[in-house]
């Protein structure tokens, strides 16, 4: 039973938060994982720096 | 001060044990459990690291573990955030796990540890995965100073990273984060061709000699987006390991014209071509990072480690692209060596204590870091197997050895301690001479029971490589692969050459033809007096009887199985196999002679 409650709450978290967040993110043109590639960039090294 | 590393829950869980900078034991846990690549928490590895160095949990200073699971669920999240809606089914898949198990990995790790003794919770550190590889890297090197490169499939959210070590001091510089990896790539081609990740790897490059690199230029058009810098960005849209349960999709499938093999489908030479394909852009990837490292670089020396680190041919490359004057490479280049990391991560930053540089050839002690087993044991342990043995004196056993070696039988050779990391190295071997032409296949089909195409490794007299192989360094690892000597080959006939692909291997190309792989390479172990005199004393002694200082060299174990930790294992294995000759310790033990039946033939899952 709670593992079906777990579940029923989990998709709701993925279609009623996580989806429209990421939308909206998308919208912003926010790449949150620097998912893209950047053909007309020089370099993709980031900084490992704290 | 004592220290435990530990690595787990991904693949390859493993305990390691330092005191006071000095690595003392390091073992993965599938060796005793017999579950490959076992991902559990370590108890067996973690009991065997404490037994080895006469400790109880209570005396250990600090335990560590080598990532940080919630900067891991973060990356997990920002990943489901940047491709949702797609992503719906492995969220429901790794969720449920994350947040009843994944997320409370403190408690358990504390709780598992508890099972040892009294355990003080605030004993417990973290560190980053990438750190703990890169600390595997350099504080074992022989390196007062060095650059150190880690590639692997990813950490938390590293995939890449660049790294300077000096004494004892180790900086992260720059990095590559996921979900652009070359481990990745390279596994995602490993399932393209039918083949398991995180272990078909090595079929990949082995296969790759038998094909041309035709897609390589295809793979950088469209997979690989390669900067000058050597940085780089795979196009998520034809892979599928971010938010699905496979490694490719559709686009992929399109791109190379065809669904992915099946697992044991008939190779043709379009995998062959494949495999070929993805290595050259691998070696590609891997040898601009290199060029450019090295122009910032003032010491000459490179140091690697993460899963990447384990493509030997790869790292023959680097060697010969002559960049760094100096290569060292972490035996355990893969997540059980993270286990070491995370523990000299522990005592040289964290503690901030001093690193002295080992004054043999590197911190490692050959990599053997094992269990190892008393000859009086060993007697004890074949007895209750009832085992047909005799037992020799150290002169006699290794002559006997050497005469069986020379008559092509294939021979178990167990002794001392295990090896730490994924290859044998002479202490849990299976061997036969490498001048037979008929031993590469007889040893994949009768003994390994694994496919025809798999090259051999040959093992060789560290005073000798120069003389049969074109490497001016070691290779204690089995970590660098280099050309046999030009004299040495026998030239292929066109008839020969317009062969195709597996029946290319069955023609003989050199004087040493069971570890001559298809292009003229070998993947070289270089044996040494210091770190194994028993191995060492045993090649001599084939030498002198058929001035060959070679062995074929393949780990003691059947396809699927990990390698053998007992003398039982190793027994069991002789028995269910074509090997002829069984050395343990000093028992010798001939196959014809033995009456045992094997009543539970142990089954390995598919590798």
């Amino acid at each position: 039973m709670a593992s079906i409650i777990l579940r029923i709450l989990l998709a709701v978290l993925f279609y009623l938060l996580v989806t429209p967040c990421g939308m909206v993110l998308r919208l912003f043109r926010i790449d949150v994982i620097e998912k893209n590639c950047k053909p007309a960039a020089d370099s993709y090294w980031r900084d490992s720096g704290k | 001060m004592k220290i435990l590393g530990i690595s787990a829950f991904y693949h390859d869980s493993a305990a390691a044990l330092i005191i006071d900078g000095n690595i003392i034991a390091a073992a993965q846990e599938e060796r005793f459990t017999r579950i490959k690549h076992d991902k559990n928490f370590p108890l067996a590895a973690i009991a065997y690291c404490l037994q080895a160095a006469g400790l109880t949990i209570e005396d250990i200073d600090i335990v560590i573990f080598y990532e940080l699971p919630e900067k891991k669920f973060q990356r997990l999240l920002k990943t489901y955030l940047s491709f949702a809606p797609q992503g719906y089914t492995s969220f429901m898949k790794a969720m449920p796990l994350w947040l009843t198990e994944k997320l409370y990995q403190k408690q358990f790790i504390i709780k598992q540890l508890a099972s040892f003794g009294k355990f003080r919770a605030e004993r417990l550190q973290f560190t980053e995965h990438h750190l703990s590889h890169a600390a595997s890297a350099f504080f074992p090197s022989p390196f007062e100073e060095a650059s150190i490169l880690v590639m692997d499939g990813v950490g938390e959210f590293a995939t890449t990273t660049i790294a300077e070590g000096k004494g004892n001091q180790l900086t992260l510089t720059k990095q590559l984060n996921f979900p652009h990896s070359l481990g990745m790539l390279y596994a995602a081609f490993t399932y393209y061709l039918g083949f398991k990740i995180n272990s078909g790897e090595y079929k990949v490059m082995g296969l790759a000699p038998y094909g041309r690199p035709i897609y390589a230029e295809l793979i950088f058009k469209y997979l690989v987006d390669l900067k000058a810098d050597g940085s780089f960005r795979l196009d998520q849209q034809y892979f599928n390991y971010c938010t699905g349960l496979t490694m490719t999709n559709q686009h992929f499938d399109a791109l190379f014209g065809a669904p992915p093999r099946q697992a044991e489908a008939v190779l043709t030479q379009k995998e062959f071509d494949i495999a070929a394909s993805i290595q050259a852009v691998t070696e590609e990837v891997v040898l601009t990072i290199t060029r450019a490292m090295a122009k910032t670089d003032g010491t000459g020396n490179l140091c690697l480690a993460g899963g990447v680190a384990l493509n030997c041919v790869a790292n023959g490359k680097i060697l010969k692209d002559g960049t760094f004057k100096n290569i060292w490479i972490q035996p355990a280049a893969g997540d059980a060596g993270s286990a070491l990391g995370a523990a000299l991560v522990a005592y040289h930053l964290q503690q901030k204590q001093p690193r002295v540089i080992s004054e043999q050839a590197d911190a490692m002690h050959g990599s053997y870091l094992g269990s190892e087993f008393s000859q009086v044991e060993c007697e004890t342990r074949l007895q209750n197997q009832s085992a047909v043995f005799a037992v020799f004196d150290d002169e006699t056993l290794i002559a006997q050895t050497a005469d069986a070696l020379a008559t092509e039988k294939v021979v178990g050779w167990f002794q001392g301690r295990m090896e730490f990391g994924p290859r044998a190295l002479g202490n849990r071997s299976i061997l036969a001479d490498p001048r037979s032409p008929e031993m590469q296949k007889n040893l994949n089909l009768k003994v390994k029971f694994r496919e025809s195409f798999r090259p051999f490794a040959p093992s060789i007299l560290a005073e000798d490589v120069a003389d049969w192989f074109d490497l001016e360094c070691s290779s204690p690892y089995m970590l660098l692969v280099a050309p046999i000597k030009d004299e040495l080959k026998i030239p292929m006939s066109e008839a020969e050459n317009a062969l195709f692909g597996i029946d290319k291997l069955n023609v003989p190309r050199s004087t040493i033809p069971s570890v001559t792989h298809i292009d003229y390479s070998a993947r070289v172990q270089t044996v040494h007096q210091q770190t194994n005199p028993r191995y060492h004393q045993l090649l001599t002694a084939f030498k002198q009887g058929t001035g060959c200082p070679i062995l074929v060299n393949t780990s003691f174990n059947v396809r699927g199985e990990p390698i053998v930790h007992t003398p039982e294992d190793a027994f069991i294995c002789f028995m269910t196999t074509d090997m002829d000759v069984l050395v343990i310790g000093n028992c010798l033990l001939h196959k014809h002679q033995q009456t045992a039946t094997i009543a539970d033939k142990p089954t390995f899952a598919p590798d």
